[in-house]
């Protein structure tokens, strides 16, 4: 059996338990989009687009919609994947990805819209759904997006009898239970969960909590981009008045 | 037409920010390459700087991405091994499939028609380069002759396709990404007979070999024509109002080996089309040694 934990504690990638993968982010790349963000986490790496508030398609509502489309490249995963038109897993991870940024969009203030999000997985190395979600986050925050709060996602899962943080591809083929999160950190609230595996009834508090601490975490990181950004851009206003 | 509807579909004019919305402008642009003066300043045949990386994607064998001011294309190989085809038992397998990511169709307006019809007509030319060229012997990828073979599968993401020429970043990428591709090497195991029976494949990341010939595969130069005029590495905006589009497929030593001419408006006088592969040949040579793809591995991740 493969050792995903040594005596010494750490993992296969050198990480602590309780530790994140190297993080790297790039907002506003995509000079066309409105909002466009590229988001790495260890190998996992991410683009995220957003178009709109836009006029709405199909029935007007008071508030604003929010519609996702989620693609992998066929050269993400270690196998290759052939992409197709309509990719049921990819639907469904679109909806949840929508449905996380519903509550954490102030959609009111975007009666009769649309917000369009794409997101492209480039590289699958594990939690790409956690990726993706802050990967969006950023190109939200760089589409002038009015949001209560960052969503910061991340996982957590248990290898071994200990609980773990951020697992990549390899430690996912332990077949631990795998817990994505989304929180608003500031309130500390959750507003996405996802676990697709059986887990002891009182193992799943100290899981969530410690995907909970990795999505706060992740904040500051997250934070950092966006001020890069917005620094960045702060010469096109002219000379400070 | 009421109100509404002129209002809703002025709405969708601006909101198409691909589509140029004025005759004015056309005209503006037609004016200016007349003129040799291009709206971003060039001369005719200047070409945009552009940014080239390889070994982006870890887990390809191969990769590179390619980014022209607003047009970005993304790259992976991936090599398995296949059974070969009864009527081609001992060549390898060399297959292209392009897509336009979702995250262009959102910001370039596209429908998924008109991408696909582009990809399509795409993914066309580039197995014709690889036919017409004869650049990568498949012959070199047969492992064991009627039973295995290697199949180079090249993905292509355009991810951003409003900085226009497409055509060129697709083909410079999809170089660029054979350039970096590694096959690992096999050990044949023989019978006491001394014939071939199987194979090994290493599993040493470093015990690898580039494919052969990657040096001699083309790429596809793409000209605009308004008029009698003949344009390099066109915008968006320009791409918009030209009369015809040459794609020229050229190999590094300047051989032609595919030409296309894709008319958009009008026809086109022929000795403009000449000119346009003349100018082709000559600039291939600048391109690839600006990108590095003349050498034989541009790129090993063990930086040899």
């Amino acid at each position: 059996m493969p050792e995903y934990i040594s005596v010494e504690g750490l993992r296969e990638d050198g990480r602590r338990a309780n530790e994140l993968r190297r993080v790297e982010a790039n907002v506003g790349m995509f000079p066309h989009a409105d909002g466009s963000a590229y988001f790495q986490q260890g190998d996992t790496k991410v683009v995220a687009i957003v178009n709109g508030p836009k006029q709405g398609v199909g029935k007007a509502g008071d508030a604003g919609k929010v519609v996702c489309d989620f693609e992998m490249a066929a050269f993400s995963t270690t196998q290759r994947r052939k992409p197709l038109r309509l990719d049921r897993k990819n639907a469904e991870l679109g909806s949840k990805i929508a449905s996380t940024f519903e509550s954490a969009i102030m959609t009111d203030l975007y009666p009769r819209s649309q917000i369009e999000i794409s997101v492209q997985v480039l590289q699958a190395d594990g939690g790409v759904l956690a990726v993706a979600i802050n990967a969006v986050t950023l190109a939200l925050m760089d589409a002038g997006v009015a949001m209560t709060d960052f969503v910061c996602a991340c996982t957590a899962s248990v290898i071994d009898g200990t609980n773990v943080l951020d697992i990549n591809h390899y430690e996912a083929s332990a077949q631990g239970p795998e817990l994505t999160i989304a929180v608003l950190p500031s309130s500390s609230t959750i507003v996405m969960a996802e676990m697709k595996s059986r887990v002891h009834g009182d193992l799943y508090a100290g899981l969530q909590d410690l995907a909970i601490v990795g999505g706060t975490t992740l904040l500051p990181l997250l934070k950092k981009a966006v001020h890069d950004r917005t620094r960045a851009m702060l010469p096109c206003l002219g000379p400070a008045a | 037409m009421n109100f509404r509807q002129t209002l809703a579909k002025r709405y969708k004019q601006i909101s198409n920010k691909g589509k140029m919305a004025s005759k004015a402008e056309r005209q503006f642009i037609a004016n200016g390459i007349a003129a040799n003066i291009r709206c971003d300043g060039r001369d005719l045949l200047d070409r945009r700087p552009l940014e080239l990386e390889t070994g982006n994607i870890t887990n390809a064998n191969g990769s590179s991405r390619v980014q022209l001011m607003g047009t970005d294309v993304l790259v992976g190989v991936k090599v398995e091994v296949a059974t070969p085809t009864d009527d081609r038992p001992d060549e390898g397998m060399l297959e292209f499939s392009i897509s336009s990511s979702s995250a262009n169709a959102t910001v370039a307006a596209l429908d998924a028609r008109t991408a696909d019809k582009m990809t399509r007509s795409l993914e066309f030319l580039a197995e014709q380069l690889q036919k017409t060229s004869h650049a990568l012997d498949l012959k070199k990828l047969c492992i064991l002759p009627g039973k295995a073979v290697w199949c180079v599968r090249v993905d292509v993401l355009v991810l951003q396709s409003l900085g226009g020429n497409v055509v060129e970043c697709v083909f410079l990428a999809i170089k660029a990404a054979l350039h970096d591709t590694t096959i690992p090497n096999c050990t044949l195991i023989k019978d006491s007979n001394g014939e071939a029976v199987d194979f090994d494949i290493s599993s040493n990341a470093y015990d690898v070999s580039p494919i052969e010939g990657v040096a001699e595969f083309p790429v596809i130069l793409c000209f605009g024509i308004i008029g009698a005029r003949v344009f390099a590495d066109p915008l968006f905006e320009e791409e918009e109002c030209a009369d015809a589009f040459v794609l020229v497929g050229v190999s590094a030593s300047g051989a032609v080996c595919l030409t296309q001419q894709v008319c958009a408006g009008r026809g086109v006088d022929p000795t403009t089309i000449i000119e346009a592969v003349d100018t082709a040949r000559q600039a291939v040579k600048g391109v690839l040694e600006d990108t590095g793809c003349t050498h034989t591995s541009i790129c090993n991740a063990d930086g040899q």
